[in-house]
């Protein structure tokens, strides 16, 4: 068996207090990010989201894998971890994304122009559009990590 | 899985191809040379998507860098029957506006 189809780590738990936590990490690599996509996608389900906002989930977490992978620095060993937390309480998904990369300065972030066919900064773009809360935080040389709220019955 | 392929030939400046299944950062470069190959020499491209499950920004960015050439040439891209969630992402990044999208039968010229 490949080595890699081994590196897949899930660890869940459901708390006292009604949360409920998936951890995953897995290899920096285009292949993973149907995984983590589908994977976080049936948590949502699982806590109650519509198939709107499960959707929407969806197409936030690949983005945010997807850009993981693509910023990443090509080292082999190199992983993407992710933390996803529904909170029963507050009705909320924060789902955090972090990555080993080279990280980037934030003032390159473009927001693309569409009407001039221009696609960089896509998918941060479709990110902040669909969830309703986004973080991000970016050391040059410490990696990036993102965190992206959906809320039951918000955006 | 996915597939991308030439359904017919509608005339001589434009084709009907169709995309199923899901177009992401692990598929997309072979999808990409797909594309090139199945529209060379087309000026429109009509794309049957309705059974295109899934669609991520470097998806779109394939079909912005299309409408980007064909515009070139005077030509457009029409994508017919998107599901709702990839016609959610359509609207949410405005790229509605940028590609002629068609529901129902009035789909194939």
């Amino acid at each position: 068996m490949n080595p890699l189809h081994e590196s897949v780590y899930i660890d869940s738990s459901t708390d006292i207090c009604f949360n409920e936590n998936i951890s995953l990490t897995v290899p920096s690599l285009p292949a993973y990010v149907s995984v983590v996509r589908l994977a976080i996608s049936a948590m949502a389900s699982r806590c109650g989201f519509d198939i709107e906002a499960i959707e929407d989930i969806k197409v936030a977490v690949a983005e945010a894998v997807t850009n993981a992978v693509i910023h990443s620095s090509k080292q082999q060993s190199e992983t993407i971890k992710i933390d996803s937390k529904y909170d029963y309480l507050k009705r909320e998904l924060r789902i955090k994304i972090e990555d080993q990369g080279p990280g980037f300065d934030m003032k390159h972030i473009k927001t693309p122009d569409i009407s001039r066919l221009e696609s960089g900064g896509l998918g941060l773009f479709i990110i902040r559009s669909i969830m309703d809360e986004v973080k991000l935080n970016t050391t040059m040389g410490q990696g990036t990590s993102i965190v992206m709220v959906k809320k039951i019955g918000g955006n | 899985m996915n597939e991308l392929k030439m359904i017919k030939k509608l005339n001589q400046d434009a084709v009907l191809l169709s995309i199923d299944g899901e177009i992401d950062i692990f598929n997309i470069g072979k999808v990409r040379e797909q594309l090139v190959q199945l529209t060379d020499g087309f000026k429109e491209v009509q794309i049957d998507m309705k059974n295109l499950n899934f669609i991520d920004s470097t998806g779109l960015g394939m079909l912005i860098g299309l409408v980007r050439d064909l515009k070139g040439k005077n030509g457009s891209v029409v994508l017919i029957n998107p599901r709702p969630q990839v016609m959610r992402l359509l609207e949410t990044t405005g790229l509605n506006t940028v590609f002629e999208v068609r529901r129902g039968d009035e789909s194939i010229a």
